[in-house]
């Protein structure tokens, strides 16, 4: 079966756009800089971490874009530009969201449903495909184009399609995206579900950022996606066991790195991890970056495939929390005649 | 996998449910379809009286399927809908446990978002501020309805706006094409909301009169609401006269022209509709459900568009009857096509007085026919396209 490898990687994170510095940085613990986000009247705002604003993308289709727009494409950019450029009619785009253009949906609400005035031009932007339909006019992309959506498993769902369109040769390249913004409404929504607290209550603290990546058929030097997994909780409830996970992507391998997402609070994908693979280091880029969800999926990925292509690991295995006991993982190793 | 294998995994529907504004269930569904009803009435499920349009197509009764499970009156109105395509489905199939499940919304859970915005400005218990969020997911409605059945499994969402549907059974054959999966389920849900109804409002797209696809007055669209969910197994794997119908083909296409307009020409249409039939290797169909929303852009693309690839293939488009039930819509039309090709006759193309689309369109009655290969298009905002083909079982 065909290879299939990680030939471009751009990120857009709190801690910068850099990924060989934004990993660097994870690894000394460095935490991004929380700033209060303006919210409800009476509440107390939630910390958030967000990104340079520098990093939009001037183009007409983003005219009148949402940030999560301008982050995907920034994100995208900076992959292709390590990738070379795409196949034209031979490229696909996966996409995947978590809370899609939150800012213009509750905009949207509230300036056109619930005050009967505003911008119509707001509600078009509000769907979860916006932004990827930017990146595809951007790039020119005219095949495959689909959005991904839901919890942070929904990253590696994106990862999985992607890499399924590369080996049924339905493409030659895939650009595989996601991206987040934050507003208050989906910091409230967070807050009450119990999930975003802020760092002093141990809870996530929510995060912008994208990251993209540039998937092919292998080549010497890239990171190799030998697979991706996830598994659902049983219809009683039962949350996937991270063992189960790891057993399954890794086939017995042995990482030398483990990247965790660290969502779940109850510690059994660190047990799993170290019961596992007791060599491999351990990472968990996510406390550094904020919670991002499916983005904050893609950028373990990435930050996992910038230590193997890197040399600094031979193999690296990713997992990730979802929402209600799903979980999922991926594993990479370097390709042959890769360091 | 060189082409010999994936034609051999061969991807068939073994079962499937419908909830539209035509009736819950196939039984319903099929003698409404055939008989041309107009499913669109006023707005019930909230007001819209702020709104220039004032009806939509909507399911009569969301009624559980068989007995209601724990806490259906507190469910969001997508998984209801959900919940009952999802039963049927899975009674035509005994025994069907899905290994994933592809589901197409553009708007999952969005009135229980509606309920959050609101209660933050009313107030609101801490109970129904978490129920809220957690129902407003796009992926819960299917886990809630799957648990209902006592199922589970992985859930992927994809959500490229009306294409939705179309493109769910298209990952969800892909997957059994690839030979990664052999039991996949996949589903197409909508419920009608304020927030979405409000956007087209909007943006004028919908209609204040009739729907009138492929008419020469026509004015716009009406939305509308519904689920389908098909059981999807790989051909060899299935006993005997257990298929329904298999799925050779499937073509998808972007056209970066405009986020919410259709190029003119109808080169997305055009590419999708090229590429489904180049993948099954069919130079034509026997008869097409076409996305026809009714409004005057996008039904003069996708006529452009059919008369360049199956000029004279009959077309209708069914909307007129249900309304636009975006991340549904696809979903639900290759169910229409399903029941055409079982029960032997084209659905029509009501309230059309004259077209102006150069079609060879059923107009607004059924027509009997032995209807063996089907195509259904679905374009969505973004340049979204996808067409799947479907062909009756032997």
């Amino acid at each position: 079966m065909m290879e299939v490898g990680i030939l471009g990687i751009g990120v857009v994170t709190p801690l910068g756009s850099k990924l060989t510095a934004v990993w660097a940085a994870c690894g000394r613990g460095v935490l991004a800089e929380p700033c209060a986000l303006p919210g409800l009247p009476g509440h107390r705002p939630l910390p958030v971490f967000r990104v340079d604003p520098a990093c939009e993308v001037r183009h007409p289709r983003l005219r009148r874009a949402s940030p999560i727009s301008h982050f995907a494409a920034a994100a995208a950019q900076a992959a292709v530009a390590e990738s070379g450029p795409l196949p034209a009619g031979r490229t696909a785009l996966v996409f995947a969201a978590t809370d899609g253009a939150v800012i213009y949906t509750r905009r949207f609400y509230e300036e056109v449903v619930a005050a009967g005035s505003g911008s119509p031009l707001l509600f078009p932007e509000t769907v979860y495909n916006a932004a990827a339909s930017h990146v595809a006019a951007i790039f020119g992309i005219d095949g495959c184009v689909l959005t991904m959506v839901g919890d942070a498993v929904a990253g590696l769902a994106a990862l999985s399609t992607a890499a399924d369109l590369i080996r049924s040769g339905e493409a030659d390249r895939c650009l595989v995206v996601a991206s987040q913004e934050v507003d208050w409404i989906a910091c409230e929504g967070y807050r009450r579900w119990g999930i975003a607290r802020g760092p002093r209550q141990g809870g996530a603290v929510l995060a912008e950022s994208a990251c993209a990546l540039v998937l092919g058929p292998a080549s010497p030097g890239c990171a190799v996606l030998q697979s991706v997994r996830s598994g659902a909780a049983t219809a009683s409830g039962e949350p996937v066991r991270f063992q189960d996970i790891f057993q399954s992507v890794a086939a017995a391998r042995t990482p030398d790195l483990a990247v965790l997402s660290a969502i779940r609070s109850d510690g059994a994908e660190q047990r799993a991890a170290e019961e596992e693979f007791p060599a491999a280091r351990l990472a968990w880029p996510r406390r550094s970056l904020g919670e991002a969800f499916s983005t904050s999926t893609l950028l373990q990925v990435a930050c996992a495939a910038q230590e193997v292509r890197g040399g600094g690991a031979r193999s690296a295995v990713v997992s990730v929390a979802g929402l209600q006991g799903a979980a999922g993982g991926a594993f990479l190793t370097a390709s042959a005649g890769g360091e | 996998m060189s082409k010999l294998e994936a034609t051999r995994r061969l991807p068939v529907i073994t079962g499937y449910g419908c909830v539209s504004p035509l009736g819950s269930g196939l039984a319903a569904t099929r003698k409404a379809l055939r008989a041309g009803v107009d499913g669109i009435s006023e707005v019930r499920v909230f007001s819209a009286s702020g709104f220039r349009a004032k009806s939509a197509g909507q399911v009569p009764e969301v009624a559980p399927w068989g007995q209601a499970p724990c806490g259906w009156e507190c469910w969001p109105r997508a998984t209801r809908l959900v919940h009952a395509a999802l039963g049927e489905a899975l009674a035509s199939r005994p025994g069907f446990e899905p290994e994933l499940v592809v589901a197409g919304t553009t708007s999952g859970g969005m009135d229980f978002g509606e309920f959050f915005l609101r209660g933050l400005s009313s107030g609101m218990s801490a109970r129904d501020a978490r129920r809220w969020v957690l129902g407003y997911l796009p992926q819960q409605p299917v886990i809630e309805g799957l648990k209902a059945f006592g199922l589970a499994a992985p859930v992927r969402v994809v959500s490229n706006a009306c294409a939705s549907g179309t493109n769910a059974l298209c990952l969800a054959a892909s997957a059994i094409r690839s030979g990664s999966y052999s039991r996949v389920l996949a589903i197409g849900f909508d419920a009608l909301s304020e927030m979405v109804f409000a956007g087209f409002d909007a943006l004028r797209a919908s209609t204040d009169e009739r729907c009138r696809p492929f008419d020469k007055g026509r004015s716009g669209l009406a939305l509308g609401e519904g689920a389908a969910c098909f059981c999807l197994e790989e051909a060899r794997r299935v006993p005997p006269g257990t298929a329904r119908a298999s799925i050779p083909g499937w073509g998808l296409a972007n056209d970066n022209h405009h986020l919410t307009q259709p190029d003119p020409a109808g080169t997305g249409p055009h590419l999708s509709m090229q590429r489904a039939l180049s993948d099954a290797g069919w130079a034509t169909v026997d008869y097409i459900n076409a996305h026809g929303t009714g409004t005057p852009f996008n039904d003069a693309s996708e006529a452009a568009a059919i008369r360049a690839v199956c000029p004279e293939v009959p077309v209708s488009s069914t909307k007129g009857m249900t309304g636009h039930a975006l991340g549904a819509a696809g979903a639900i039309e290759a169910a229409f096509c399903l029941l055409a090709m079982e029960s032997g006759f084209l659905p029509p193309n009501i309230n059309l007085r004259e077209s102006d689309s150069g079609l060879n369109i059923v107009a607004n009655t059924a027509r009997d026919s032995d209807v063996r290969r089907t195509m259904s298009n679905s374009f969505g905002f973004g340049g979204a396209n996808a067409t799947i083909l479907l062909e009756r079982a032997p």
